[in-house]
């Protein structure tokens, strides 16, 4: 073999190499000897800690003798102290980073009529216990995380307590705020979880105007980015409604980069927003002007702050300086202990969850994986989306989808490899980590660090994991095997699991005593726009049928409704249940099933589940008798009870 | 306190973000420009110069056979050289306090204790090294380039309007006028090395040990910067008072690389300089430098001024080398074959 060859073969990793130039891979050649070949000429890099151009670049004498640089620096190079990368660490990699000016994403232009919208949001609040028009940044029916996620759920949770789902996205996505304009905004509408279109906001708000004075309306704000401030408000204005909820998920109301990085790199705090801080960072110049006009918005709304967590409320509170009539905290999910499990043996398994992304601390854990796969004492597993697996050398990708009809399969799939410790390195006050509960969940401590925001509180309150300085200590402490004895001694006590509830959104927040779980279906009846309720007897429901629903013929039985696959209780078939009916009458006589319309699931031995918006065809009857048995407790939306 | 500084257009954008950096830290003080240069017709100078109070062309600073003088200059060896031109006419001109800021250099933080400096020092100047170096390659890039090319960086010069402080400019203004090039194997290096015999030349001149002022590459090595959670910059604690963004774009790039550490603000700081070099850049695109090249518009080679300037009769026959349009300087170095 040639010398040069056989010395950087060892430093050539192989998984990273072929998974970054899939040429290579389909031509079926060695990743050592491409590079040797051909790959460093090419400004290919051989590993994830050796930059093949920077190295070039900085060391002219290297590249004027036409060295591989990868030899050179085996060789010569880390002795004489040249760096195989630009300097710095992970944060130099992000803030070299091109961040190019792409097109804005923009959804199909599909406007809406102003009839259409009025007709289409008037038929969806016939009958509903109440409307929520919530505000983010995107189609989360589309788009993949975690706070997508929440508003999945939170739609869900509202559509099953007989609420109507409102949401709006810009028309065209962008960082930080929209800036003003005097055209109305181009919004996207999804409603109820189906995408309707796009329509201008004065229209919405036209819309919104027109909705029954009785409703109860809410109004939540989970994101700003792409918006304008003075379209909320609008929107606001035109809607009226009895409660106005802002969530703390990110910093956003307060500056541009949500997550309170100056430069996207470094914890900035928040500072004032003439401080030099703001002035040296990328995001710096538009902040004055970004906190008057959110603060504009502020003084216009009332908002309630919701925020997931302790950390997000003080933080949020501190960076944004802004007014809100309360501060509650309500966490998205929480963890019920369960008994702790045996334990098996072998090398301490390390995860990592996510997206390869710096504001997860990605390239720190990348780095560790480089600096500790050698030692026999640990694994190393990512579990992410397919396409966000970044394959290396010593790292195993396990893919994995976390989706509203799939929201549990992340702790499924970290408690199948049995993960005893999930690194979270957020460089940012994180306001709250659905990863962090789904590692607890699944029975692996955290190693996280302390700017990490609520997932250090998180592991403080819980005792499970550790909490380091920061990203250098966490390294340390890995490399140093002293996170060996930490794991063997919980193998020790058995590993503690939990089950992970999704419990918080706007859907479950209580401003006041209201509780979020009932006992009551809430059944009852819609016939056309009108609600007509039952003469309750324990589990038996009359209905007196009037005239109308001899004229339409078909009724609609309502209920509350959950959605299975989000309540780890029950069967998670994903199936939307209602209420179980155990016998259906009209006029004494038993309902034969043909007349039982859309919403009806199949039967099940003396039960027939809705899924909480039935149809019967009721002919000419005049009394309809529901029995139900009741079997579920539902959840409530407390902010629909005046 | 009066404060100047002194480019050619090439400079233009960095001088305006020492303008606007200095004027949003100190909006009182006046500053003026000493433009070394001749903007070409139809340049925009008044609307490109509009951060500066005052903007006087060198050529009107009234130095003795102007054209002759500045041709012996490139153009690094002529901002420099009109320095002490320029102290002294203010100085003359009654004001308390000069100070003097490179066009690369942006302010942070006010210099809050410069007037107070200048109540107890009459000359104040800012060293390249406040601390020892100890890694070797350290030593060679910092220390051995101070001593070579000047204990003092030039980049900051405070003056006060007394006697010390008249007696240093008036020779400091001397010598540049003399022999203001970068020559350090003659033991010059532009107007900077001469200062190094100023704290023993003159009574009254002070040297500034505050870490926060005049950082650059040069002395990052022993400089950590900061920035707090109140969004205030710091260098070993103080507050950054001003950055000298030397050679930015250039050899500093590979400079701050090499002495910035795992620090990430210094990076920051390199960064931001670019975002606001390229929001003052043109257009227009500066124009070449007028004093680079010959009446006719051909360039002027390094030798030329070199010979120039070690031949008094050659300055004697051509008080204008500029003008080649009979035939002048050029034609002679053509046909004597001269080399430099």
């Amino acid at each position: 073999m040639d010398p040069v060859l056989a010395r950087i073969a060892p430093s050539v990793d192989a998984a990273f190499y072929l998974a970054r130039n899939p040429d290579v891979a389909r031509a079926g050649m060695a990743a050592a000897e491409h590079y040797w070949r051909a790959g460093w000429r090419e400004g290919r890099d051989p590993s994830a800690w050796f930059a093949t151009e920077y190295y070039l670049r900085a060391n002219p004498d290297v590249a004027g003798a036409g060295l591989n640089p990868l030899w050179h620096y085996l060789e010569r190079g880390r002795r004489e102290g040249r760096p195989p990368r630009p300097p710095g660490g992970p944060w130099r990699e992000e803030l070299d980073r091109p961040h190019p000016a792409a097109p804005p994403a923009a959804l199909p232009a599909d406007p809406l009529g102003p009839a259409v919208l009025r007709q289409r949001l008037a038929a969806a609040c016939a009958g509903a216990r109440g409307l929520v028009l919530a505000l983010s940044h995107d189609r989360y029916t589309e788009i993949p995380g975690g706070t997508q996620l929440l508003i999945a759920g939170e739609q869900r949770k509202v559509n099953g307590d007989g609420g109507t789902y409102l949401h709006l996205c810009p028309a065209v996505a962008g960082h930080g705020l929209a800036p003003a304009a005097d055209a109305p905004a181009a919004l996207g509408v999804t409603l109820d979880g189906a995408w309707l279109g796009v329509a201008t906001a004065d229209r919405l708000a036209a819309a919104l105007r027109a909705l029954p004075a009785a409703l109860r309306r809410l109004l939540v704000v989970h994101a700003l980015h792409g918006w304008q401030p003075e379209t909320v408000a609008a929107l606001a204005a035109a809607l009226r409604p009895h409660e106005r909820v802002f969530w703390a998920h990110d910093y956003g109301a307060g500056c541009a980069s949500p997550r309170l990085l100056r430069n996207d790199i470094a914890p900035c705090h928040g500072p004032p927003p003439d401080s030099l801080g703001c002035r040296i960072c990328r995001h710096g110049d538009g902040r004055v002007e970004h906190l008057a006009r959110v603060r504009a918005l502020f003084a216009a709304v009332p908002f309630c702050l919701a925020a997931p967590s302790a950390t997000a409320a003080a933080a949020w509170t501190r960076s944004t300086g802004l007014k809100v009539a309360a501060v509650h905290v309500h966490p998205h999910a929480v963890l019920a202990p369960q008994p702790p499990r045996p334990a098996a043996g072998g090398p301490v398994r390390i995860g990592f969850i996510g997206a390869a992304a710096y504001h997860k601390g990605w390239p720190w854990f990348r780095d560790l994986v480089g600096a500790a796969r050698a030692l026999p004492e640990y694994r190393f597993f990512h579990f992410a989306d397919a396409a966000a697996l970044r394959p290396m050398d010593g790292l195993a990708g396990v893919a994995v989808s976390v989706t509203p009809a799939a929201p549990f399969v992340m702790q499924q799939a970290l408690a199948a490899r049995r993960i005893d410790l999930v690194l979270a390195l957020s460089p940012w006050p994180e306001t709250f980590s659905y990863a962090a509960h789904e590692a607890l969940a699944a029975g692996a401590d955290l190693l996280t660090v302390a700017g990490s925001g609520h997932i250090a509180a998180l592991v403080r309150a819980t005792g499970r994991g550790a909490v380091l300085a920061d990203a250098d200590a966490l390294a340390a402490f890995v490399l140093s095997r002293r996170a060996v004895p930490l794991v063997r001694a919980r193998r020790e006590a058995g590993r503690p699991g939990a089950h992970l509830h999704h419990v918080g959104s706007t859907a479950t927040l209580a401003l006041s005593d209201a509780a979020a779980i009932t006992d009551d279906p809430d059944l009852h009846l819609l016939i056309g726009r009108r609600r007509i309720d039952a003469a309750r007897d324990r589990d038996v429901f009359r209905f007196a049928l009037p005239p109308a629903a001899a004229r339409r013929r078909v009724v609609r039985l309502r209920s509350r409704s959950l959605d299975t696959a989000w309540d780890p209780a029950l069967c998670g078939d994903g199936r939307h249940l209602g209420v179980a009916v155990r016998a259906l009458a009209l006029d004494g006589v038993p309902v034969p099933p043909v007349r039982l319309g859309a919403g009806w699931h199949a039967a099940e031995d003396e039960l027939r589940w809705t899924d909480g918006d039935a149809a019967i065809d009721v002919a000419a009857a005049r009394c309809l008798d529901v029995r139900i048995a009741p079997m579920l407790r539902y959840w409530r939306v407390p902010l629909f009870v005046a | 306190m009066i404060c100047f500084t002194s480019f050619a257009l090439n400079y233009l954008p960095r001088a305006r973000v020492l303008a606007e950096t200095l004027r949003a830290a100190h909006p009182g003080w006046p500053l003026w420009a000493v433009l070394v240069d001749r903007p070409p017709p139809g340049f925009p100078l008044a609307a490109a110069t509009a951060g500066f109070d005052r903007v006087i062309a060198a050529a009107d600073l009234g130095i003795p056979q102007f054209r002759g003088w500045m041709f012996r200059h490139d153009l690094v060896e002529a901002c420099t050289a009109v320095k002490g031109a320029m102290l002294c006419r203010l100085l003359a001109a009654g004001a308390e306090r000069v100070l003097y800021l490179d066009p690369d250099i942006a302010v942070f933080h006010p210099l809050a204790t410069l007037e107070e400096r200048l109540t107890r020092a009459s000359v104040l100047l800012t060293p390249h090294q406040l601390a020892p170096n100890d890694a070797p390659g350290a030593i060679a890039d910092n220390e051995a380039a101070a001593l070579r090319y000047g204990v003092f960086n030039l980049g900051f010069l405070a003056v006060r309007n007394d006697a010390a402080g008249r007696a240093f400019a008036g020779w400091w203004a001397a010598r540049l006028h003399e022999a203001c090039f970068d020559a350090p194997e003659r033991g010059l290096f532009t107007d900077q090395k001469y200062c190094d015999l100023a704290p023993a030349l003159f009574p009254r001149v002070g040297i500034v040990r505050d870490p926060g002022w005049n950082v650059a590459s040069w002395n990052l090595s022993r400089r950590t910067l900061a920035v707090t959670a109140d969004g205030r910059i710091t260098a070993n604690g103080a507050p950054l008072t001003f950055y000298h963004f030397s050679k930015h774009g250039g050899a500093g790039d590979a400079m701050t690389d090499r002495y910035a550490g795992t620090s990430h603000v210094p990076h920051e700081l390199w960064r931001w300089y670019a975002r606001r070099l390229a929001a003052h850049a043109g257009p227009p695109d500066p124009p070449a430098w007028h004093y680079g090249r010959y009446s006719d518009g051909t360039p002027i080679p390094p030798a030329a001024r070199r010979l120039y300037r070690r031949r008094p009769d050659l300055m004697a026959r051509f008080p204008d080398p500029f003008d080649v349009s009979a035939g002048g300087i050029r034609d002679w170095l053509a046909a004597s074959g001269a080399r430099d």
